[in-house]
C-alpha cells in the first residue's frame, strides 16, 4: 500500500504563512500528534496484512516458568539477580525425537558432567566453580 | 524445513571453521591487552593452582540457589566440598582437579576483550573487577570481582554473548590458607590414532587439550577460558538421528545422533552454536 503525500505536503507548506510561532507547548503537541500517528498508524497498517510471518525460524524455544531474561552488563554496574530461561531449549521441531534427545541430554549431563568438571577445573580461574556446577555423588543431586 | 536448516547450519559451520585458521591469530602479531590487563589476567589464571583457601560459595542459576562449602581448594590437586542444601549433614565430596596447560593472556585477547575496574567488596575483601567480553558468539562472557590479595575470583557472573546472565557464584566466606600447592593429578591422554572417532575441525580459538576413552571416547576442548568435553559413542540402529539440549546455569549439554551412527554429547560452558559446530565435526576414522 503506497500513498504519495509529497504533493499535499508541498501544497500545505506553500499555503502556510512564512512565519508562524507555535511556542514550546505547540511544538510538544505537534510531536505528540506525530508519535500517536506513527504508533497507532503502524499498528493499523500491520493489521491490514494478516498472515505475514515476522520471521522464519526453524524449531521452537520452550520457555520455562519462573525464569525471566535480564540484560546484564560487562561494564561497572553489577546486574540484578535474575536469570534467563535455560532449563530446556528445544532446537528441532520433531517432537518425539526431541523429547528423546532432551531426555538423553539430561541423562548425559548426569553421566558426564562430573568428569567434565574434573577435566576443566584446572583451566578455570577458580576450580571450585567448575565442581560446584555439577551434581554431587548422591542420586538425585 | 529441517533439511533446509541443516543445510544452513552446515554452510555456517564450514564458513566459521574455514575462518578458524585466520582467527586463531598467532600471538606474535601483537598483544591486544595493555600491560596492566596482561598482568591481572595472568594472575587470575594462575590463582587456581597457586592459592589454597576455604570458604562458602553461593551458587545461583535459573532461580535456584544453594551454598557450597569448600573445605580445601583445588591448588592441592583435589577439591573437598559439601553441597549444603542438598541433604542434611551432607558428607564431604573429594573431587579431582587435573593439571592442564593454560593460555597466555595475549592469546586470549584474540577472542575476548578485557577491562579492569574497581570491584565491590565480597566476603569482606577488597576486589578489582575483571570484565571478559567475548568477541564472537561462540563463547560466554564473565564479570569477575577478584580478590586483590590472592587474585582468586570471589564473585563470578557468567553471561551470554548478548549480555544475559546465566549463572552467579559469590563467596560468602573466603579464607586463604597457607598450604604448599602439590602436584595435581596427571591428565589422562590417549593417542588419537587409537580412537575410533575424530574431529575434522574446531571452532576458532579452541584446541584439543586432553583426550581419553573412559567411559567413552572423549576430548576436552578449550580456548583458554571456555571449556567443553565432547563424548562420542556409537548410536544404535534403532535410534533416529536428532538433537537435544539441556542447560543448567552456564553448563550446556547437547546430544546429537548423527547420520554417521554416532551419538555425540557436548558438555561445556559454551553457547549451543559452538556445541553444534563441534558435534557436526565428529567423523568416524574409517570415513576420513
Amino acid at each position: 500500500m503506497a500513498i504519495d503525500i509529497s504533493e499535499a505536503v508541498l501544497e500545505a507548506i506553500e499555503q502556510a504563512p512564512t512565519k508562524r510561532r507555535v511556542g514550546p507547548l505547540g511544538s510538544m503537541a505537534v510531536a505528540a500528534s506525530v508519535t500517536f500517528a506513527l504508533v497507532f498508524g503502524g499498528q493499523f497498517l500491520q493489521k491490514q496484512e494478516p498472515g505475514l510471518p515476522l520471521a522464519t525460524v526453524p524449531g521452537v524455544v520452550v520457555p520455562i516458568q519462573g525464569a525471566a531474561p535480564v540484560q546484564a552488563s560487562y561494564g561497572v554496574g553489577m546486574p540484578a539477580t535474575s536469570f534467563i530461561a535455560n532449563e530446556a531449549v528445544r532446537v528441532v521441531p520433531n517432537q518425539t525425537v526431541d523429547e528423546f534427545y532432551d531426555r538423553l541430554a539430561r541423562e548425559h549431563f548426569l553421566r558426564f558432567g562430573r568428569q567434565h568438571a574434573e577435566q576443566s577445573a584446572g583451566i578455570q580461574p577458580n576450580a571450585s566453580i567448575a565442581h560446584a556446577r555439577v551434581p554431587g555423588e548422591k542420586p538425585g543431586d | 524445513m529441517l533439511r533446509l536448516s541443516r543445510c544452513v547450519l552446515a554452510v555456517l559451520a564450514v564458513g566459521i571453521i574455514a575462518t578458524a585458521a585466520g582467527a586463531s591469530a598467532p600471538e606474535h602479531e601483537g598483544c591486544q591487552l595493555d600491560d596492566s590487563e596482561t598482568q591481572r589476567v595472568a594472575a587470575v589464571l594462575a590463582s587456581g593452582t597457586s592459592t589454597s583457601y576455604r570458604g562458602t560459595i553461593l551458587v545461583e542459576y535459573s532461580g535456584k540457589r544453594e551454598f557450597v562449602a569448600v573445605e580445601e581448594s583445588g591448588a592441592s590437586g583435589q577439591l573437598v566440598l559439601r553441597h549444603l542444601n542438598r541433604t542434611a549433614n551432607a558428607e564431604s565430596e573429594i573431587r579431582r582437579v587435573n593439571t592442564l596447560p593454560t593460555r597466555t593472556p595475549c592469546l586470549l585477547g584474540n577472542f575476548y576483550g578485557f577491562s579492569l575496574d574497581t570491584g565491590q567488596t565480597v566476603a569482606g575483601r577488597d576486589t578489582y573487577r575483571l570484565s571478559v567480553r567475548p568477541k564472537d558468539t561462540l563463547r560466554l562472557g564473565y564479570v569477575m570481582d577478584v580478590d586483590h590479595a590472592t587474585d582468586v575470583p570471589l564473585r563470578v557472573l557468567t553471561l551470554t554473548p548478548e549480555g544475559q546472565m546465566v549463572e552467579r557464584f559469590e563467596f560468602a566466606e573466603f579464607e586463604p590458607i597457607a598450604k604448599t600447592p602439590s602436584s595435581a593429578p596427571e591428565r589422562e591422554s590417549v593417542q588419537a590414532s587409537s580412537m575410533r572417532f575424530a574431529l575434522s575441525a574446531l571452532p576458532p580459538g579452541f584446541s584439543v587439550i586432553n583426550s581419553g576413552v573412559t567411559p567413552v571416547e572423549h576430548w576436552l576442548l578449550s580456548d583458554g577460558l571456555a571449556t567443553m568435553s565432547v563424548y562420542v559413542e556409537p548410536r544404535s540402529q534403532g535410534v533416529k538421528p536428532g538433537e537435544g539440549v539441556v542447560v543448567r546455569g552456564a553448563t550446556l549439554t547437547y546430544t546429537k545422533g548423527t547420520l554417521e551412527h554416532a551419538l555425540v554429547t557436548v558438555v561445556g560452558e559454551v553457547p549451543v552454536t559452538t556445541a553444534r559446530l563441534v558435534a557436526e565435526a565428529v567423523r568416524s576414522r574409517e570415513g576420513l
